[in-house]
């Protein structure tokens, strides 16, 4: 009797078990899967808030933007970017940005790009936490001192004259500009960064004087312990492409975004074409605006040509395409100019 | 009398397991029940949000295509706020369609058109929940302005004036 008490005693206790073992493993599974959903809910609030964002700010030049984030990675391609796990295409817009943002702080600045007629707004992001270094000498310190002024003033930027007094401040990521000879010191300073967080650019051809070069050569680096190792040479075609180089992490991805605005330097340049071609139609053969319009279509035509031709090769064309285009653009821009003084339509 | 005692305390215990099974029966049932009702709250929310999201995007769309340097008047490189030049619309059409993997990008399946509304009225009004935008449309060699709408629908993509 006593043993058949025991046996239905326990036989309770271990039914409290398994029957609350149940509920718990329930409730665990619930949480979890809530868990994980709020997590893509989250990924994909920020995901729809930044493509706001973005388009709000490529739709707005010459603006800077601040914008407070949730704390997420947020990482960047050519053609996409993550939040979590969640991809979003970037379209045809063109966006340098480094590879991976983790702050919760986001700094967005836009600028057209003009060639010389708006071809498109490039959108450069970075985070106040991110570190960029102009390194220069006593030659190149005025054209540094105008890199430096006309980045924004809430990026994390310095100047540095003398490499030797470069301090590490342990942020995330480290990007150098160097107006000299790239210098191996300064890596032993950060030899507890992981390679891919330090990168830097090397403006080769950037002269001496106060102006920004309109076209220039750019040679990516990235650490390789306690030595720059170089990632390869490629070319700006003005200010705002340089600025480009200097927030893209690397030479891939720098050009494959340069691609895309080759791209739509080409499909700009075929209205202008056809554009100056139908006025040029419509003033009639001799008059005095019929000139500037037919003149301008030389180069508007040549510019789309090469444009399509950079949209597959870039930069294996070198510097002489840079300068080819820089040179269209001035001619357009001289055309233009004349249509203005025959009171014409403009070109654009 | 011992055959008894053991009988009826038998009964008692299966009455008791009967009891908790009744008890955990009925909390699975009111657990489900509550679960559906949350998902049901959840769908709704969903349903709005997705909703609102779709209409972000309509706008987004719209104000990009107004600030499309394929369509938008300029002046000496300056924008021209809601205007679109005439000319470049014409080029547009055709450059549209014949890149319109590259255009899918922006445009998705929205249809935007234009439709006059001075002097001359459209006649194309029948998309009344569309997004709206007003515009005008600059004919460069006569500096001759209309008023347009600019109209933008998730459709498909097409332009027409």
């Amino acid at each position: 009797m006593k043993k058949r008490g025991l046996i239905e005693l326990h036989f309770n206790w271990i039914f409290i078990l398994i029957a609350g073992a149940i509920i718990f493993v329930f409730f665990i599974n619930v949480v979890n899967k809530q868990k994980d959903l709020s997590e893509i809910k989250t990924s994909a609030t920020i995901v729809t808030s930044l493509e706001s964002i973005l388009t709000g700010a490529q739709i707005s030049t010459d603006t800077i933007n601040i914008v407070d984030l949730p704390k997420v990675d947020i990482g960047f391609e050519c053609n996409r970017y993550f939040i979590g796990a969640i991809p979003k295409q970037i379209k045809g817009n063109v966006i340098f940005a480094p590879n991976l943002l983790k702050g919760k702080k986001l700094i967005t600045w836009a600028l057209d790009w003009n060639m010389p007629y708006r071809v498109t707004n490039f959108l450069y992001l970075t985070d106040p936490q991110l570190r960029y270094v102009l390194v220069h000498d006593s030659n190149t310190q005025s054209i540094a001192t105008k890199i430096y002024d006309e980045l924004p003033q809430e990026m994390n930027k310095e100047l540095i004259e003398n490499i030797n007094n470069f301090k590490n401040k342990n942020n995330y990521k480290v990007k150098f500009i160097f107006l000299i000879n790239p210098n191996n010191n300064v890596l032993t300073k950060l030899s507890n960064m992981a390679n891919e967080d330090v990168t830097a650019i090397n403006l080769t051809d950037i002269g001496t004087s106060n102006i920004i070069p309109s076209t220039g050569t750019i040679e990516f680096f990235q650490k390789k312990e306690n030595t720059w190792e170089s990632k390869g040479t490629t070319y700006y075609l003005k200010k705002e492409s340089l600025f480009g180089a200097i927030f893209a992490d690397d030479k891939d991805i720098y050009d494959c975004v340069m691609k895309k605005a080759f791209k739509k330097l080409n499909l700009v340049s075929k209205i202008y074409s056809e554009r100056s071609e139908e006025l040029s139609t419509n003033y009639g053969t001799g008059t005095r605006c019929y000139s500037p319009h037919s003149s301008a279509n030389i180069p508007i035509d040549s510019m789309k040509i090469t444009s399509a031709d950079e949209l597959n090769n870039f930069p294996a064309n070198g510097l002489p395409r840079m300068n080819a285009m820089k040179d269209y653009n001035i001619n357009i821009k001289n055309e233009n100019q004349r249509a203005q003084l025959f009171s014409c339509a403009l070109i654009y | 009398m011992c055959i008894n005692i053991l009988k009826m305390k038998n009964k008692k215990a299966q009455i008791q397991m009967g009891e908790s099974i009744a008890i955990l029966f009925i909390f699975f049932i009111l657990v489900v029940f509550g679960f559906v009702f949350y998902m049901n709250i959840m769908k709704g929310s969903a349903k709005i949000e997705i909703e609102e999201n779709i209409q972000l995007k309509a706008i987004g769309i719209a104000q990009e295509v107004s600030f499309l340097p394929e369509l938008q008047c300029s002046e000496e490189n300056v924008r021209v706020e809601d205007c679109i030049d005439l000319m470049k619309l014409d080029a547009a059409s055709k450059l549209l369609k014949d890149n319109s993997i590259y255009y899918y990008d922006i445009f998705e399946f929205s249809k935007i058109w234009v439709e006059e509304v001075f002097p001359n009225e459209g006649t194309n009004g029948t998309y009344t929940t569309a997004h709206r935008q007003p515009i005008v449309i600059e004919y460069p060699h006569l500096y001759r302005y209309h008023y347009l709408i600019l109209l933008q629908k998730n459709i498909t993509l097409e332009y027409w004036l």
